[in-house]
């Protein structure tokens, strides 16, 4: 046989590869929304600010990769927060399946024009304006067009386009 | 690995029987017969057309061609040294194959097939040694060496069974390939296909082969993560993104079966254990990865014996 020459080649990609490559498309995603969402006027000057509640990993992932890329001419800039009174006002706040049961008491400390992003069961159960949800192993969007617009946030076509859900 | 390679030793040299007594009498075929007793093969190789130029009928003469195989291996092993390039090696198989054919009162036959089957395994021989170092360069050689060895050896024994050396070269150019392919991932991406479909013939004979269904899992699982961790740009637009995660997750469905099939033979081995709980992972099915990962974890502290 030729096993036992070839077989010591074998090996699969490093431990936490698949891991890196679930966070990699989640932060592309989040980086795509704020490409493709509209803000109002006074939110286009200084940087874009993103943040993320509890969870440092996504947290590593995105700020490693984007920060600095430009938003229009804003530069983006992410912060890490693990207590909910540290929350700052931002563009982009992604909470944390883990956190996301919070989000009722969170809207009451930011303001209306941040872009919530959750990831949970639905948009209706989790109240933001866009929810990560696993479909069949794939990771998709759901879209609460009607809040957006009523945030006075305008939602690119391209999101709409290929969202999994709207409401 | 003796017993496979069967590397030759040469220690039977290829003995014509000698005859004069074929047709009518041909002094430059005396000549040729002389310079080969005297060991000049070299001379005898070349001396072989001067013979069928003189002597026309030698074209059908079954001792001629048992001659000229004799010839021309001789050339092979002494004049080019085995090298797996000779075109001698060729033409001794063609010239014993022509006398096969011709010698209908099979006068030479044991000699035709013996010079015959030491020629097939040294084609068996030169590609094993291509599989066993590895050598990406030469690939495309295993499957002409073993194509050679699998024809010539169908000619003298029709009903030889090749299953097992099928799943062995097939599985050997699949690592061959997968090496190709890991050596330069972006311009040598057919090289894993070429891969995958080597493993899959290994498996169509044997459905339960253990390394390459092993391999299988493996390079299906890896796909899927450079799929998402290399070719994707990080600021690719979000229609790429879709499809490629599509892409990424169809290889991580497909690296299941094979996984699952290698952990129902071995089902201790824990990196096909880690493989799959890491794939059921990348598919989001968290309830099976934690499953697997308990496996993993009862595998490296198994509980105590009860001995009650």
């Amino acid at each position: 046989m030729l096993l036992f020459i070839l077989s010591a080649n074998v090996c699969f990609s490093q431990a936490d590869d698949f891991k890196k490559g679930k966070l990699k498309i989640k932060g592309m995603y989040i980086y795509q929304f704020a490409k493709n969402i509209y803000w109002p006027e006074e939110y286009s000057t200084g940087d874009f600010l993103i943040g993320v509640y509890g969870n440092k990993d996504i947290y590593d992932q995105l700020s490693s990769s984007y920060t600095d890329k430009l938003i229009g001419n804003q530069k983006i800039k992410f912060t890490l927060f693990t207590n909910p009174k540290e929350i700052q006002d931002c563009h982009l706040l992604f909470i944390s399946p883990e956190k996301t049961s919070s989000i009722s008491q969170l809207k009451k400390l930011i303001p209306q024009q941040t872009l919530l992003v959750s990831e949970g069961q639905n948009l209706v159960s989790t109240g933001s304006i866009i929810n990560f949800i696993y479909v069949n192993g794939k990771l998709k969007f759901q879209v609460n067009k009607k809040m957006a617009e009523k945030n006075d946030l305008k939602i690119g076509q391209t999101l709409t386009k290929l969202a999994d859900s709207i409401i | 690995m003796k017993s496979i390679l069967k590397i030759l030793s040469f220690i039977l040299l290829i003995s014509p029987i000698m005859s004069v007594a074929q047709n009518s009498y041909c002094p430059e075929k005396m000549l040729l017969i002389d310079k080969y007793q005297r060991k000049d093969y070299n001379g005898a190789k070349n001396y072989l057309d001067t013979v069928l130029n003189q002597c026309p009928d030698q074209q059908n003469d079954p001792y001629y061609w048992h001659m000229a195989g004799a010839i021309y291996f001789n050339v092979f092993k002494l004049v080019d040294n085995r090298s797996p390039v000779a075109k001698s090696r060729d033409q001794a198989v063609n010239a014993f194959l022509k006398s096969k054919k011709l010698d209908t009162k099979e006068k030479y036959k044991n000699n035709n097939v013996g010079g015959l089957k030491l020629l097939a395994t040294t084609y068996y021989n030169d590609a094993l040694l291509i599989l066993q170092k590895m050598d990406t360069l030469h690939h495309e050689d295993v499957v002409k060496f073993y194509n050679q060895y699998k024809l010539i050896t169908k000619k003298i024994a029709p009903n030889t069974d090749f299953s097992q050396k099928d799943i062995d070269v097939n599985y050997g150019l699949g690592m061959l390939y997968k090496m190709k392919y890991e050596n330069n991932k972006r311009n040598y991406r057919q090289f894993m296909d070429l891969s995958i479909n080597c493993f899959n013939k290994s498996i169509a004979i044997d459905p339960d082969h253990y390394s390459s269904n092993y391999n299988l899992g493996i390079i299906y699982h890896n796909l899927g993560v450079d799929i998402i961790l290399d070719d994707l740009e990080i600021d690719a637009d979000l229609e790429k993104v879709i499809i490629m995660q599509e892409k990424a997750i169809s290889y991580f469905s497909k690296a299941l079966p094979y996984l699952k099939k290698v952990y129902e033979i071995q089902p201790t081995d824990k990196a096909i254990i880690q493989g799959i709980a890491a794939v059921y992972y990348s598919l989001n099915d968290m309830e099976k990865h934690v499953e697997y990962m308990n496996v993993l974890r009862d595998l490296d502290n198994p509980k105590a014996p009860n001995n009650k």
